[in-house]
C-alpha cells in the first residue's frame, strides 16, 4: 500500500492504529506524555462511537453484557467505520457482525434481535404519513373489500424469526421487575414481529404466524382476497377479517391503493 | 439553551422564559418521526440556532456535498438565527472518525477552510459561525498562532465567531498559555454567540493536569470568570450552555442558564464601559 504523507492521512492514520508512533504530527514542545494527549482523540472517537451502538441495541447490550458489547464494538468499527456523520444511520450491519463472532453461540437469536432494533431505529426516523382508519375500510362492501390492495406505511417493518424475539425484546428492555423472567420463554417458539410507528412512539407487536403469512402476502401488493389464501392454506379457521383489522390497527398501512396493477 | 431529546416534554409542558434553543443539525437529518416534530413544535415558540458537528470545515478532500445539502435543506426548513459549525475536521477518505479532529495552522489549510466556509455560506446564503477549538497537543506542521489564523479566515470569509469559552480555557491551559490574552487577540467584534459548557480533568500525571471538553458536567468557577471577563469586552452575546453527556435533569439546565444571564444582566455601563477599552 502507497505511504500517504498528507498530514490528514498521516493524523487519521494514527488515530486508528495505536501502533502508530505520533512524535512526527507532534511539535517537539518537550511536553512529555504527548501520547496520552493523543489518546484524547482516539478515546472520544471509540466512545463517541460505542456509545451510538449501545442506544441503537439496548436489549444486545442486556443479552451480551457491556465487556462483550464494548469490544464488538471496537472491532466492528474499525472493519467497519462510519462513512458519513449522521449516526441515526451508522451500525446496521453490527448484529450480523456480532453474530459471527466466536463465543456467540448461546445467543443463536443476537442477530434477529439486532435486526428487529434497527428496524425500530429505522421506523423511528422514517417520513411521517397518516394511517389507514379502519373506518375506511368498513365503508367498503366486503365483496369489493377482497379485491382492494393496501398501501404500505413508511414506518412499517416486519421481522420473522425462527426465536422468540419479541418476548426476548420486550424482556431485555423493560425496567420493570415484575417482567417476565427469560427462563419463562418457551425458546422453541418462532415469533413474527411488526414495527410500526401510527404516531411519534415505535411500536414492537408479536403476531400470529399465520397472521404473517397474511401480512407478507398484503405487502407484497396482493389484494386481500389473494392475500388470505397461504394463511386459510395453514389454517382454514383463519379469520381474515379480524386479522385485517388488527394490521390497520397497528399501523401498517397508510392507505387503499386504489392504483392498479 | 441546547436542545435534548430528555426534555422535549419539559419544555412543552413548562414553555420556559427561554431566549433561544440550539441542535446538532445530524441529530435532525432524518425523514420525520418524533425529533422533527418536536423541533418543529419548538420552533413554533422560541428562536432557534443550529449548530453542525460534521461538515468537517477543516477536511483535506473537499466537503461531503450530499450532507452539506441535507444540512441547508434543515436550515431552508427551520430558518435558525444562526448555523455554526467548528474550525476542525473529522471526515477523511469517506472515513467519519466521530470526533473534532485538529487542523494545524498555516496558508494550506487556511486557504482549505476559507474555501470550505466559503461553500457552506454560498450554499446556506447566510454567513455562518465559526467555533474555535478545544486543544490538547500542537501540531508540527503549524507555522501560525490559532488567533491569527482565526483572524485571516474571518477577514477572508466574512464568517463570524462562536466563542467557546471552555476551549478557550482547556486549550490554554493544556498549551500553556494566557487565556485572556488569547481571547483579546481574537475578532471579538464578530463573536456572534458564546458556548459554555463543563470539563472533565484527567490528573493522573502529578503537575500535568489534562483538561478534556466532556460536556458532561456543570460550567467550572474558572471558566465562568473567563465568561465574564469576555462579556465584558464584547458587551452581552447570546450564550449557550452545552451539556451532551451525562444529561441532567431541565432544572439543573435552567439553574446554569440563570447564572449566565445574571453575568448577561449586569449593570449595562459596566458592559459599555469595557466595550469601550
Amino acid at each position: 500500500m502507497p505511504q500517504k504523507t498528507d498530514f490528514h492521512s498521516r493524523f487519521a492514520q494514527a488515530l486508528q492504529d495505536p501502533q502508530i508512533n505520533t512524535r512526527p504530527l507532534l511539535k517537539p514542545t518537550g511536553t512529555a506524555n504527548q501520547r496520552r494527549r493523543f489518546d484524547v482523540y482516539r478515546n472520544n472517537r471509540a466512545v463517541s462511537l460505542i456509545d451510538n451502538l449501545r442506544s441503537a441495541y439496548p436489549a444486545i447490550f442486556r443479552l451480551v453484557g457491556e465487556d462483550f458489547f464494548n469490544a464488538a464494538a471496537r472491532n466492528y468499527i474499525d472493519r467497519h467505520p462510519p462513512t458519513g456523520p449522521v449516526m441515526a444511520e451508522y451500525g446496521g450491519e453490527f448484529g450480523d457482525y456480532m453474530a459471527a463472532m466466536p463465543n456467540t453461540d448461546s445467543v443463536p437469536y443476537l442477530a434477529d434481535i439486532a435486526s428487529l432494533e434497527w428496524q425500530r431505529l429505522q421506523s423511528y426516523h422514517s417520513a411521517n404519513s397518516p394511517v389507514l382508519n379502519i373506518n375506511e375500510l368498513a365503508k367498503i362492501d366486503s365483496a369489493e373489500l377482497v379485491n382492494l390492495r393496501l398501501q404500505r406505511h413508511p414506518a412499517f417493518s416486519a421481522i420473522q424469526s425462527r426465536w422468540p424475539i419479541g418476548s426476548i425484546w420486550t424482556i431485555c428492555t423493560s425496567d420493570a421487575e415484575s417482567a417476565t423472567s427469560p427462563a419463562e420463554v418457551d425458546m422453541q417458539r418462532s415469533e413474527s414481529v411488526v414495527v410500526t410507528r401510527p404516531g411519534l412512539e415505535v411500536l414492537t407487536n408479536v403476531i400470529p404466524a399465520t397472521g404473517y403469512l397474511f401480512l407478507n402476502a398484503l405487502v407484497q401488493g396482493k389484494t386481500i382476497g389473494d392475500a388470505a389464501e397461504p394463511a386459510l392454506t395453514e389454517d382454514p379457521t383463519f379469520d381474515t377479517g379480524s386479522h385485517l383489522a388488527g394490521l390497520v390497527a397497528l399501523g401498517v398501512f397508510s392507505d387503499i391503493n386504489f392504483t392498479t396493477e | 439553551m441546547c436542545l435534548k431529546p430528555q426534555h422535549y416534554e419539559d419544555i412543552l409542558r413548562d414553555q420556559p422564559d427561554i431566549g433561544w434553543f440550539e441542535v446538532h443539525a445530524e441529530n435532525y437529518l432524518g425523514a420525520g418521526g418524533a425529533p422533527l416534530h418536536y423541533l418543529e413544535t419548538i420552533r413554533e415558540r422560541y428562536p432557534l440556532s443550529i449548530h453542525g458537528v460534521g461538515l468537517s470545515i477543516g477536511s483535506a478532500d473537499g466537503l461531503d456535498t450530499n450532507h452539506l445539502e441535507r444540512v441547508a435543506k434543515l436550515v431552508e426548513r427551520f430558518e435558525p438565527e444562526s448555523f455554526s459549525e467548528h474550525l476542525a475536521w473529522s471526515t477523511h477518505d469517506n472515513h467519519f472518525y466521530s470526533d473534532l479532529l485538529p487542523v494545524p495552522y498555516n496558508q494550506h489549510t487556511e486557504d482549505l477552510v476559507c474555501n470550505h466556509i466559503d461553500q457552506v455560506q454560498t450554499r446556506l446564503r447566510r454567513p455562518m459561525l465559526l467555533e474555535n477549538p478545544a486543544n490538547y497537543l500542537e501540531l508540527n506542521d503549524t507555522v501560525t498562532s490559532e488567533s491569527n489564523f482565526i483572524n485571516n479566515v474571518v477577514q477572508r470569509t466574512g464568517c463570524g465567531l462562536l466563542l467557546d469559552v471552555n476551549n478557550v480555557y482547556v486549550s490554554a491551559r493544556n498549551c500553556h498559555y494566557n487565556a485572556l490574552d488569547y481571547m483579546k487577540s481574537l475578532p471579538l467584534q464578530s463573536v456572534g454567540e458564546i458556548h459554555l459548557a463543563g470539563h472533565a480533568v484527567d490528573d493522573s500525571i502529578p503537575d500535568e493536569a489534562l483538561l478534556i471538553d466532556a460536556h458532561d458536567r456543570a460550567v467550572s468557577t474558572a471558566v465562568w470568570k473567563l465568561y465574564d471577563q469576555l462579556i465584558q469586552l464584547t458587551g452581552a452575546r447570546p450564550t449557550l450552555i452545552e451539556w451532551d453527556t451525562n444529561i441532567p435533569a431541565w432544572q439543573v439546565l435552567l439553574n446554569e442558564m440563570v447564572k449566565a444571564d445574571l453575568l448577561l444582566n449586569q449593570p449595562p455601563a459596566r458592559l459599555a464601559h469595557a466595550t469601550e477599552n
